[in-house]
């Protein structure tokens, strides 16, 4: 099984997807003679344009929504939305780890990796705050920061810890050079390793490298598909985005290994046998 | 002999060194297709076989700047070129025969994307199952530079992701650079045609294949 986790707008230029609650659109067809008009959700119609990550559970019947922000912002409005349209909801925070927060040079950079914090309840939510203010008041440096310690220290058994596949310290340490990023999961039981396939050619030299981590400690491996975008064409508006984010352009995108289309929800029904 | 393992040592081990020219750096967009493919066929002292295939595209989108650059001539193209379909399996026909080692510079990060992009344009699935034959020049000349080694049972392609992605100031890695370095030749008129690129690197290659350890 694989699960689809999206990432809505409030991750600055990490997605455009959005958590918009205004997902019925009415639409006129014309059947014979006649005019009929009938509900449908934004993503039907949708050209060009954002749509909802509620819109596309809707439309496709999912019943459960995961979403990882790496902001909070997002979070009561994707939870007002869910509950609205009777959706389980299943949030988690991406934020970044570094080996002490109180370091703030280029060195630092070098500790760095991402981890995702999923709320198990709803009283999580207000551990999980603790965690967002240290780490844009204490850690913050060009993002915010946490480091091992201290996500120690406000760890509770209301969160669930995730690795995320492309920037988890396992990823980071295998594919940077003097990236030396260690983590210390003392209080943090069972962390779950996140693996993916988006079609790039690294994917699977970090599968392997994750696979033979977890089998050496025993740890829980799931498989997921991040979804920027709903499908496999609106790759390039999300480029664009990231593009007029980093100040450059879509002949000189200068985003690193930008070479995939595959992060869309097209691509997560491909995978489970379906079409769009 | 210690170390006779050593690519250097083997004298029969055929490399594909190849090169791509294409309108832009866009790693991702379908408009950005590889116009040319040049490769040279050879073993670390005797060049075997040179191939060119100029790529016919329904529409081929380049600035002037970049056709500038690269020696784009919209007329070579009509007069020399081959359906992309055709030269893809030029291509492929090398690149996913196992006897070869293949060279690239900055391959990792810029000539896989772009062999993929041919790929899907032409009906073809991602495959990638190549990489481990793969060596990129610019990762390895960083490499050199910052004095790393690959440990001993470390994947050569992790060894090699790690120096492509690196950013360390004042590290040159550029084939300008490594030519200047190995005392060969840089024509800065021809730079950047796949022809030059591929017969440079070829000499690039024979120097650089003795500076490290694989």
């Amino acid at each position: 099984m694989i699960q689809p986790i999206f990432t809505s707008d409030n991750s600055i230029c990490d997605s455009i997807l959005t958590l918009s609650k205004d997902i019925f659109k009415k639409v006129t067809e014309i059947k014979g003679d006649k005019e009929v008009t009938r509900e449908t959700t934004e993503v039907e119609i949708a050209k060009n344009t954002p749509v909802s990550i509620f819109a596309i559970a809707k439309f496709h019947g999912l019943d459960k929504v995961c979403i990882v922000d790496s902001s909070m912002t997002g979070f009561w409005e994707a939870y007002k939305v869910s509950k609205s349209l009777g959706l389980q909801l299943a949030f988690g925070l991406k934020v970044c780890v570094t080996q002490d927060l109180n370091k703030k040079d280029e060195d630092s950079l070098l500790t760095d990796s991402n981890v995702i914090i999923f709320c198990k309840n709803s009283q999580a939510y207000y551990d999980i705050i603790k965690i967002v203010s240290e780490a844009n008041v204490s850690g913050f440096y060009y993002r915010p920061r946490i480091d091992w310690t201290t996500l120690n220290k406000f760890w509770t058994d209301n969160l669930i810890l995730c690795l995320p596949f492309y920037s988890s310290f396992l990823s980071k340490n295998l594919l940077h050079f003097r990236h030396s990023a260690v983590p210390i999961l003392d209080k943090i039981k069972e962390p779950i390793f996140l693996r993916e396939e988006h079609s790039l050619p690294f994917d699977s030299l970090l599968a392997n490298g994750l696979d033979a981590y977890c089998k050496a400690n025993s740890y829980e491996i799931m498989d997921t598909h991040t979804i920027y975008y709903y499908k496999d064409e609106d790759a390039i508006a999300y480029q664009s985005l990231k593009c007029i984010h980093n100040r450059s352009t879509l002949s000189k995108p200068n985003l690193g290994r930008f070479g995939s289309d595959k992060f869309s929800f097209e691509e997560y029904y491909r995978k489970i046998g379906k079409t769009l | 002999m210690i170390g006779e393992n050593l690519l250097r040592y083997n004298k029969t081990q055929r490399y594909l060194i190849f090169d791509c020219e294409t309108c832009n750096l866009n790693l991702m967009d379908t408009q950005n297709v590889p116009w040319q493919w040049s490769w040279v066929d050879c073993t670390i002292q005797n060049v075997i076989n040179k191939g060119n295939a100029f790529v016919k595209w329904p529409v081929i989108n380049i600035s002037r700047k970049v056709a500038q650059m690269t020696g784009f001539y919209q007329h070579t193209i009509d007069e020399e070129g081959i359906p992309p379909e055709e030269a893809l399996e030029r291509l492929d026909a090398l690149i996913y025969d196992p006897q070869y080692r293949l060279i690239v510079h900055n391959g990792l990060n810029f000539d896989v994307f772009l062999h993929n992009i041919h790929r899907r344009l032409v009906g073809k699935p991602t495959d990638y199952s190549y990489l481990d034959r793969l060596i990129d020049t610019n990762a390895l000349a960083r490499a050199i530079k910052l004095e790393a080694k690959p440990q001993k049972d470390e994947d050569l392609l992790a060894f090699q992701y790690k120096f492509a992605n690196d950013r360390t100031k004042g590290i040159k890695s550029s084939i300008e650079s490594l030519c200047k370095e190995f005392d060969i030749y840089y024509d800065f008129e021809a730079a950047h045609d796949a022809r030059w690129d591929v017969e440079t690197l070829t000499k690039i290659w024979q120097k650089l294949v003795w500076q490290i350890e694989i």
